[in-house]
Formats: structure tokens, C-alpha cells, sequence
């Protein structure tokens, strides 16, 4: 469960953020935050996923407050909108980047991508068509969830 | 319009094609060009003990001033980008080009003064020297480092880095240092050209022992016109290869950016 309560934030010396922002959603429930460009939906999300820090509320993630967990520790599956994808290794190291950073040996983060059926994903992601990128962020995004 | 071009380019590769005849022939006095052909020159300064020494100490100088800008220049191109105050942002930047903007002589005087004294006599050492190429070469790996950051929204990369578990110094191993290494490679070069020609500080701060290639290069002056042209010859081809390779390795650097 996630939960939000009167969360608020500015950027330094500026009036602009989000302002008492209250949200709680539930275990298997999906939500959409629907809103006009600069009206703040990338700053929430940035405040949840813990690249920004509130200076005021708490955000609360499984009964735990987590508004001082930096992002790495927050255990959030995030697909960004610019992809993020890095260009220096290949699709499927993108994918089990999750696993390499937790400990996971090479050889086992290579057998357990290759068990999902992401095989053939060997490209340098700088050479693939965006259609192939998209599904490649989406995989790594969820992939720290799903226990690649 | 093909005239001019073709009119300063030959003055621009002039002094240098008369260079490389000079360092060839055997005699250069009262004629346009020089006369005979001989390998003498070089010959001699391999032979000659200040020359080598030079040499390899400016090889030395190179090499600690590159990996010194490596340390310092990383990390703080690093500090610069990601610090969240535009303000402070625009004074680091500031700060780190100072160097470029003064005189090298005043920087100069700046390390005579401070490093004669009693409580800190290192005028002459090889460490201050190299501390002084540093100090001059460190705004340009910083400005190349900073500018290839931003191009490159380093910033998100190491968001997406952090959001899938990734700490801080893994995110410098796995993202940071391998995302930066055509960019990280191309500025060390550049460094490498500017540390190699220096000239100015280091006649001035330098010992009688850790004195650079351009440095011994003036005394050359004094002697054979040939000596000193293929004494020239050798510190062309060296920071000239520098300069080709940290062309090809920024070229390198933008053709393998993600698009």
C-alpha cells in the first residue's frame, strides 16, 4: 500500500512545487494522475520515487514512512518517459541492471534474462529502434519487482 | 574566396614545413632555404643528457597532470553539475575557468611567492610543477566534462540508475565513469596537449633538474639553427598527436551518444 499524507514541496527559492498532496492507493490498484503541463505530475511522481524530498508530510510505502529513503532504497519499478536506457551496455544488461547492483552474479543475472524469454536482446541499446527501446525500459522498469 | 583560404592555410602550415626542412638540413645561414640534407640534428639530441632528461621529465609532468585532472577535475565537473543551486552552479563554473582568465605570469609570481618561502620551499620541485600544469590545464577538462554532462542529461541516467537499487558509488562504476570515457579520454588529451607546450610557468618555477621539454627548447636557440628546428620537430610531433587523438576520441564520444 502507498500512502501520501499532506506531502508538499518548492523548488529552492521559488513558490512553485506541490502543495498538500494527500493519496493512498492500494495493492493491485491503478491509478492515473491526469493534469495540465506544470501543474506538478512529474514532481510527484519524482517525490515518490524519492529524487526529490519533501519539505513537509510524509510518504509512506507498505506501513513504512520512506520520505528520507533515497531513491535506491525505495525498491520502486520506475519507466521513464525519456527512457533512461543506458547506452553503454547492451539491451538485456539494461534489463538485469537491477540484479548486477543487489550481487547477482553474471552468469546467473545472463541464465535467469534468458529464462524470461528476453533472449536476443544481446544489441548495444544505442543501435536499437525505438519500439525495441520502449519494451526494453518497460522490462527493466518491472524488473526488480518481478525478481528477474 | 579559395585564394584566401588557400593563402592562410599556407601561412598557417609556412613555419612549420620550413621547420621540419630546417631540422633537415645541414646548413641555414644568409639563404631562403636551408642546404644539404642531414639526420645530424636529431642525432645530436638524442645524444644530449639536459635534452633527454627534459624529455622524460616532461613526459613525467604530462602523465601526473593528466591523472591529477582525472582526481580533481571529475569530480568536481560531477560537483558542479549536480548542484541543485543555479547560483552556485554559476560560481563553481566561475571559479574553475579563473585560470584561463589571468595572466600565466601572474600565476606564476603567485608560486614564486608562496613556494620560496621558508615554511614552504618547494619552488623547483617536480610536484609543484605538476600542481602548476594542473592549476592551468584543470579549467579545460572541467568545461569539456561539464558540457558532455549536460548534453547528455547525465543527471537522468543516474536517477534511473538510483531508482533501480543502484547506490552511489555503483552508479559512479556502472553508469558515471563508463557513460563519461570518450569524454573523460578526449579531455585528458587535450590536458596532454597543453601540459606538453607550457611554457611560461614552468620556465619560471621549475628546477635545474625537473625543467620541461620547451623549456631546455630555448637554450636550443642559442646554438645550431638545424638543433634548434629539429628540437622543435619533436615537441610539434608530440602535441600534435595529442591533438589528433582528442579529436578522434571527441569524435568517438559523439557518434557513440544514445539519440
Amino acid at each position: 500500500m502507498l500512502q501520501r499524507d499532506n506531502v508538499s514541496f518548492n523548488f529552492p527559492n521559488t513558490d512553485v512545487g506541490v502543495r498538500n498532496v494527500s493519496l493512498e492507493v492500494q495493492p493491485g490498484e491503478l491509478v492515473a494522475v491526469i493534469g495540465a503541463s506544470g501543474s506538478g505530475k512529474t514532481t510527484l511522481l519524482n517525490l515518490l520515487a524519492g529524487f526529490l524530498t519533501p519539505d513537509q508530510g510524509q510518504i509512506v510505502i507498505g506501513g513504512k514512512n520512506v520520505s528520507k529513503t533515497p531513491p535506491e532504497a525505495r525498491n520502486l519499478g520506475i519507466v521513464f518517459q525519456s527512457y533512461g536506457l543506458f547506452p553503454h551496455m547492451r539491451a538485456w544488461e539494461n534489463v538485469a541492471y537491477p540484479l548486477k547492483v543487489r550481487g547477482v552474479a553474471f552468469v546467473d543475472r545472463r541464465a535467469r534474462i534468458e529464462r524470461i524469454g528476453a533472449r536476443g536482446h544481446g544489441q548495444p541499446c544505442r543501435k536499437r529502434p525505438e519500439r525495441a527501446v520502449g519494451r526494453t525500459t518497460a522490462a527493466r522498469g518491472i524488473g526488480p519487482r518481478i525478481g528477474v | 574566396m579559395r585564394l584566401v583560404t588557400t593563402l592562410y592555410l599556407v601561412f598557417l602550415i609556412a613555419p612549420i614545413l620550413l621547420l621540419l626542412m630546417g631540422s633537415f638540413g645541414e646548413v641555414w645561414s644568409n639563404t631562403l632555404l636551408p642546404q644539404g640534407f642531414t639526420l645530424r640534428w636529431y642525432l645530436e639530441i638524442v645524444r644530449d643528457p639536459s635534452f633527454i632528461r627534459a624529455f622524460v621529465t616532461s613526459l613525467q609532468v604530462v602523465a601526473v597532470t593528466c591523472l591529477l585532472n582525472f582526481l580533481v577535475g571529475l569530480p568536481l565537473a560531477y560537483a558542479i553539475h549536480s548542484a541543485a543551486h543555479r547560483g552556485v552552479r554559476l560560481a563553481a563554473r566561475l571559479a574553475a575557468v579563473m585560470p584561463v582568465a589571468a595572466p600565466e605570469l601572474v600565476l606564476a609570481f603567485g608560486f614564486i611567492l608562496v613556494f620560496s618561502s621558508d615554511t614552504l620551499p618547494w619552488l623547483g620541485s617536480f610536484w609543484l610543477l605538476a600542481a602548476a600544469h594542473l592549476v592551468l590545464t584543470l579549467p579545460y577538462s572541467v568545461t569539456t566534462l561539464l558540457a558532455d554532462m549536460e548534453q547528455m542529461r547525465l543527471g537522468d541516467y543516474e536517477n534511473a540508475a538510483a531508482s533501480l537499487g543502484a547506490t552511489f558509488p555503483q552508479r559512479v562504476r556502472d553508469v558515471i565513469v563508463p557513460m563519461l570515457s570518450s569524454s573523460i579520454l578526449s579531455s585528458m588529451l587535450v590536458v596532454a596537449a597543453l601540459s606538453i607546450g607550457e611554457f611560461q610557468i614552468s620556465n619560471l618555477i621549475s628546477g635545474f633538474l625537473t625543467r620541461t621539454y620547451p623549456v631546455v627548447l630555448l637554450q636550443a636557440f642559442y646554438g645550431a639553427t638545424g638543433f634548434a628546428c629539429a628540437a622543435t620537430v619533436v615537441l610539434l610531433a608530440l602535441a600534435t598527436l595529442a591533438s589528433v587523438a582528442s579529436s578522434l576520441a571527441a569524435r568517438g564520444s559523439s557518434a557513440g551518444r544514445f539519440s
